[in-house]
């Protein structure tokens, strides 16, 4: 080969290496600014016009994502020329699909939900995770599945490593939050780097195993370390039909219900009057131990989620109370809550038996009652009010519409958001 | 922080008053009307919640406001000022304010702690704008086109100063000032620079305090950071 030829080769060679080091370091950078929350530099138009469509455009973008934004911001202006044409829904969808909304208004839905303080700071957690992991894959993903899936969200791997995400399964997912809590001081953008991950796992006999019993966010570590710790698993009940019914204890509480399933540890006679009992205690342990079966061989110790052979010790406890009472002994689960009081607000729809976590989490997944609590979690999210008495009707439409469109996270968000009565 | 504390006392004062009188007044206009917790409305609402949350009326001519709360507060200035990225400065100020924000962004809940909290990482995050703003040249800037930042604040001309209030009002407050609000902002800016003219310190010092001083009052006003 002449000398030139080489050279013209060599030349080449490093040009076209040179020239893919350059792309990937492009798509590097841009990779590590998609990692991270966008927050757009808006210049502000000094002398425009605003229209009372750009107003309505802020308003619904403010909405949807729980940020201000500013009027000349160019989503904004978007959302106004479709407001213009008489496309409210369109200019929602260009908030609802913005990083913003998952990143913070979905990620501070999920805060209130996972704790039980119910509060904007509690920390990220694989519960956070996965509700923004469902919201941003409604379309493969129905809502159904927080309660039922067998999986969780977490930072995909190869994201965690370039930035010192601690990612050890037992160490820093299932025995601690590390995992969650580097995401939040990496101020790594949710929306951008969660994956699926299949299944669940817990902790059994020392070693992480797979979860025998998944039921989506309620067996979530988060969740079980809220409500599963110590105490007797009543809280577990009492927090899934408040987070994902909408009804505190006191809302479903039916003193007509049976107590068949009354644990022995609840006594028939408080304070010598077992009148008390039957109006008072009955009532709310109908319903509670009627579901508390399901969590009979799960407890929340060592910092983990973990599942015994038997039934746990807390699920048997004081005994001596009421001998006569019910004794658990397997996971089969009453529904107690079916009588009027209970029966149209929560409108269920399988059977009043199952077994398990999974077997709770199915049955209030296919309730009516999910799905107008799903509605009243995002009119009182984005309309920043809870829907009042005479909106009962547009909740139970705007929860017919969710059902019908399949479960969609994301396009309820939308539909609550257009409705006159909220963002005007 | 180290810009704000080397303003002079009328500067402090005047920057707590531009940020808490508004507080008193929106206090003052709904404090005593039964507000139920986020939402402006009648009184007649008390105790009509039902199981599901739901509540039983709200007047026609009433609407929800809520303000940041302490979780979106941060996002919130960062947007309205592009500020992709803030210093480790700011995110420490911010830590330190989360316990004082208001945790619900409930109107109920707002209170002077809360405020100062809202004011102070407002500072910060001006500092942050402000140092990214100067490093540019002046047409590129999204705040301080007309803002020499070599010269004494005294330079600056009422067009000067009327076109950065017109730029923070629209990003800030989502909306162009009005004319009382311009003559107010306008007043305080002339009231700083009078008091700003001490010897010894360089002019575009003094104008980069005066820039931060405006920049936190309105960033941290509460037409900034309400929902409604």
């Amino acid at each position: 080969m002449k000398t030139s030829s080489t050279r013209a080769i060599a030349g080449l060679t490093i040009l076209g290496a040179a020239a893919i080091s350059g792309a990937l370091s492009i798509l590097s950078a841009s990779k590590a600014q998609a990692q991270t929350t966008p927050y757009a530099a808006t210049t502000p138009d000094v002398s425009g016009t605003i229209s009372d469509e750009r107003t309505r455009a802020r308003r619904l973008f403010e909405a949807i994502t729980a940020v201000r934004v500013p009027i000349d911001d160019s989503r904004v202006i978007q959302m106004e020329t479709l407001l213009k044409a008489g496309n409210a829904k369109g200019a929602v969808q260009i908030a609802t699909a913005d990083p913003l909304f998952l990143d913070i208004q979905i990620r501070d839905l999920g805060k209130i939900m996972s704790t039980r303080d119910e509060s904007h700071r509690a920390p990220m957690s694989d519960f956070v995770a996965t509700l923004i992991g469902v919201v941003r894959d409604s379309d493969t993903t129905s809502a159904k599945q927080l309660l039922t899936g067998n999986f969780y969200y977490k930072v995909d791997p190869t994201i965690a490593t370039a930035n010192t995400v601690r990612s050890v399964e037992l160490a820093d997912i299932v025995q601690s939050n590390n995992h969650y809590a580097d995401l939040t001081a990496r101020n790594l953008s949710p929306s951008a780097v969660l994956v699926k991950q299949s299944p669940q796992r817990i902790m059994q006999a020392g070693v992480a195993a797979d979860h025998p019993d998944a039921a989506g966010l309620i067996t979530s570590r988060g969740f079980t370390e809220a409500h599963m710790i110590a105490g007797t698993n009543r809280r577990m009940v009492e927090f899934t039909m408040r987070q994902f019914m909408c009804v505190k204890m006191d809302a479903w509480a039916d003193a007509n219900g049976s107590d068949e399933r009354v644990g022995q540890d609840v006594t028939r006679m408080p304070g010598g009057v077992n009148n008390t009992y039957l109006t008072t205690c009955k009532a709310c342990h109908s319903g509670m131990d009627g579901f508390r079966g399901a969590f009979a061989f799960f407890d929340f110790t060592n910092n983990a989620q973990t599942i015994s052979t038997n039934v746990v010790g807390k699920m048997t406890r004081n005994a001596t109370e009421y001998p006569q009472g019910y004794r658990i002994f397997d996971n089969s689960i009453i529904n107690n809550a079916i009588l009027p009081k209970n029966a149209d607000q929560f409108g269920w729809r399988s059977s009043n038996t199952a077994m398990g976590i999974a077997g709770f989490g199915k049955t209030l997944a296919d309730s009516r009652g999910f799905s107008r609590c799903m509605v009243r979690r995002a009119f009182t999210t984005v309309c920043r009010r809870p829907p009042l008495v005479s909106e009962e009707t547009l909740v139970r439409s705007l929860a017919d519409q969710f059902e019908t469109d399949g479960y969609h996270m994301r396009r309820m968000f939308e539909n609550v958001a257009v409705q006159q009565q909220c963002v005007q | 922080m180290k810009k704000l504390t080397k303003m002079t006392l009328s500067q402090k004062r005047k920057l707590v008053a531009a940020t808490t009188l508004p507080l008193c007044a929106v206090v003052l206009m709904m404090g005593f009307q039964n507000c139920s917790p986020g939402v402006v409305q009648s009184s007649k609402l008390a105790s009509t919640g039902t199981p599901n949350g739901a509540t039983g009326n709200l007047d026609e001519d009433t609407k929800p406001v809520t303000v940041a709360y302490s979780e979106n507060t941060l996002p919130t200035m960062q947007l309205q000022t592009g500020m992709q990225t803030v210093s480790a400065r700011t995110l420490t100020a911010k830590t330190q304010a989360l316990a004082k924000i208001t945790e619900t962004g409930k109107v109920d809940t707002l209170n002077a702690p809360g405020l100062m909290a809202v004011t102070n990482l407002a500072g910060e995050v001006c500092l942050d704008l402000i140092t990214e703003e100067k490093a540019k040249a002046a047409g590129t800037r999204r705040f301080f086109n007309q803002v020499d930042f070599t010269k004494a604040p005294a330079t600056l001309t009422v067009d000067n100063k009327a076109d950065l209030v017109r730029r923070m009002s629209r990003n800030f407050f989502g909306r162009n000032e009005t004319a009382a609000e311009k003559t107010l902002i306008l007043s305080s800016i002339d009231g700083a620079i009078a008091d700003a003219r001490r010897t010894g310190v360089a002019d575009g010092v003094d104008t980069e305090d005066i820039m931060v001083y405006t920049c936190a009052a309105m960033l941290s006003s509460l037409d900034a950071y309400t929902f409604k």
